[in-house]
């Protein structure tokens, strides 16, 4: 049971990075960036490969590095290009699938065996002792989440931040929209390549397709985060991304070892979750408006 | 201080739609200018300034501002030198970042920003020190979201962030068209106050007949993408809202036509 629950904030803990990207795609500059899954991808094989070579730790800015150029890919489609913005995130994604490959040496997956992790490193100095493992999972998330915080409240920051509420009024500051967006988005791809390189290692092997689908659970991990705190300041979003995370993979636990639905089923469970979140508010609307149709039906036939 | 050379702006060329909407226009202000702007809707007033501005590029002529040749510059490279607003009080504020994350964003157009500085004490203290210069008591809402406030505040401190950084030219569209009468005249007050004392050389368009005499330094009437009438010193002072619907008259054959048009106060 302990086992379970340190498992779960372990992988709460990793894959919050990917929820905190999001919120910076998602709910800040307001794009809906599809390149995350082969960014995850991407970030995992670099970080399995350069282990597999021996430097797990250069492994982790090296995946960053390959995530925000990924990132850059994505953001100079749709913002001089002017291909749309969902579209060049899949145009980036179906590319990065060759590209994944290549960085597993051709092989559409791989595995680390008898070499050094940044997790059995830490593990090999005893500091944390049974939970080392956590306890660079948690460092990690919360060191990105806080510079996350700090970064957002730069004037850089701040303009990118505009740029997702009013990108006349970026202009109008005399920054480029077309630079903040590219800025935002390289460093939120940084991100989920982070998040692939610490689960990569940490799992000690990467798939090709072990990417399908994160962008939908990152996006229920924020959703449920925001669910439980709110959704006002940056603060409340970054805390939002790694609680909500945290939830899901306990959610994740409970469905896996009590099998009330069979695991293979969340997927689905999960799409369903995030549609009706972010359908929410027409739903309202929706029914406001038959309540409404409904009342003013009873006066009528009275 | 600002050159308008012979710009033309058609819009939709060589299809159904094709709109000339400015013809070979000249004009040129000088330094510390405030000149309204009237005209029919549809005559180029917004066209104008969004050459100025820098929302489109123009198919023939130049525009010099402050010396130096803009015709061909982005509109985000311009907005150092050009403060604007528009009708719509949203359109010049981020609604979900605070008023002091608003105004920092407009003191960006200082060259000495470097882009990771944070929110000093000082730029605090500078802020609340200029909001308190629209008498809203929006200093004590420094932290509150921006989409919290009122239409009339809204402008307001978009007409602060506007000249936060002393603009070389300041362009307003009907600035106070989308606001209730009292947040109209005080916003048009605040504007009279700002100008004045930063020396702003202004633009300002306009769907009342008297502010356009009675503000500002010079009138300027437009009609089919150019200027039918410039009026200045002595010539404007004497004139009144009806000599002023004549000549108008007089000059393209037609009635002034402007469905927010204001006859008077
Ligand atoms: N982006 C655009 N695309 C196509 N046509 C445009 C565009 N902007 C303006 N026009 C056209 O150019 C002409 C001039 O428009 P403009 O907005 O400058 O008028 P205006 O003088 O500001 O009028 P109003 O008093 O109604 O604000 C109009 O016929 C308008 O339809
Ligand atoms: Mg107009």
């Amino acid at each position: 049971m302990l086992l379970i629950t340190q498992t779960a904030l372990e992988l709460g803990f990793l894959y919050a990075l990917v929820a905190m990207a999001l919120f910076l795609s998602y709910r800040i500059l307001d794009i809906a960036d599809l390149t995350t899954d082969g960014c995850f991808v991407l970030g995992a094989a670099v970080s399995v490969t350069l282990a597999g070579a021996g430097y797990p730790i250069l492994a982790i800015p090296a995946a960053m590095g390959a995530g925000a150029c990924a990132g850059f890919v994505t953001a100079f489609l749709q913002t001089r290009l002017g291909v749309p913005s969902i579209l060049a995130g899949i145009v980036t994604n179906t590319g990065l699938y060759t590209v994944n490959l290549m960085a597993m040496g051709w092989r559409s997956n791989a595995s680390l065996l008898r070499v050094d992790t940044i997790f059995t490193l830490l593990r090999d100095t005893g500091v944390g002792g049974g939970y080392s493992d956590l306890l660079l999972a948690a460092v990690v998330t919360l060191a990105a989440g806080g510079l996350l915080v700090l970064f957002l409240g730069t004037r850089l920051g701040l303009s990118i931040r505009a740029t997702g509420d009013n990108r006349d009024m970026v202009r109008a500051s005399s920054v480029n929209p077309t630079f903040t967006v590219t800025v935002g988005l390289c460093i939120s791809n940084a991100l989920t390549a982070l998040a692939g390189a610490m689960v990569g290692q940490y799992q000690k092997t990467v798939d090709i397709n072990s990417g399908t689908g994160i962008v939908v659970i990152g996006l229920a991990c924020l959703i449920i985060g925001e669910t439980v705190l709110g959704r006002r300041t940056v603060v409340k979003g970054v805390v939002a991304a790694v609680l909500g995370s945290i939830l899901y993979r306990f959610l994740y636990a409970v469905v896996f070892y009590t099998k009330v639905v069979p695991v293979d089923c969340l997927k689905l469970l999960t799409a369903a979750i995030v549609g009706l979140a972010i359908a929410a508010p027409s739903i309202r609307r929706w029914a406001a408006f038959q309540k409404r149709k409904l009342a003013a039906g009873r006066k009528g036939g009275t | 201080m600002l050159d308008v050379k012979s710009i033309s702006k058609t819009f939709h060329p060589g299809t159904a739609n094709e709109k000339k909407a400015l013809s070979g226009l000249s004009l040129h202000l000088e330094a510390g200018d405030f000149v309204t702007i009237i005209g029919s809707n549809g005559a180029g007033k917004s066209t104008l300034l969004n050459a100025v501005a820098g929302v489109f590029y123009v198919d023939a002529g130049s525009i010099v501002l402050g010396g130096r040749d803009i015709t061909f510059q982005p509109e985000h490279r311009r907005s150092r030198g050009i403060g604007r607003l528009f009708q719509d009080p949203l359109r010049g504020t981020a609604p979900s970042m605070t008023i002091e994350e608003n105004l920092a964003l407009a003191y960006l157009r200082s060259a000495k920003g470097n882009p990771f500085s944070r929110l000093s004490k000082k730029d605090r203290a500078f802020f609340r020190e200029r909001l308190a210069l629209l008498g809203m008591g929006l200093e004590d809402r420094m932290g509150q979201p921006v989409g919290l406030l009122s239409g009339g505040q809204r402008q307001a401190l978009t007409l602060l962030m506007a000249t936060l950084v002393p603009p070389q030219l300041l362009l307003l569209d009907e600035h106070t068209a989308a606001l209730d009468p009292a947040a109209a005249d005080k916003v048009l007050e605040l504007t009279q106050r700002i100008v004045a004392d930063g020396h702003i050389t202004c633009l300002m368009v306009t769907h009342n007949m008297s502010q356009a005499l009675t503000v500002g330094s010079r009138t300027l009437m437009m009609a089919d993408g150019g200027i039918v009438l410039d009026l200045s010193g002595p010539e404007r002072a004497a004139m009144t809202v009806d000599d002023l619907l004549r000549k108008f008259r007089e000059g393209t054959g037609r009635e002034l036509d402007n469905d927010r048009m204001l006859l008077s106060d």
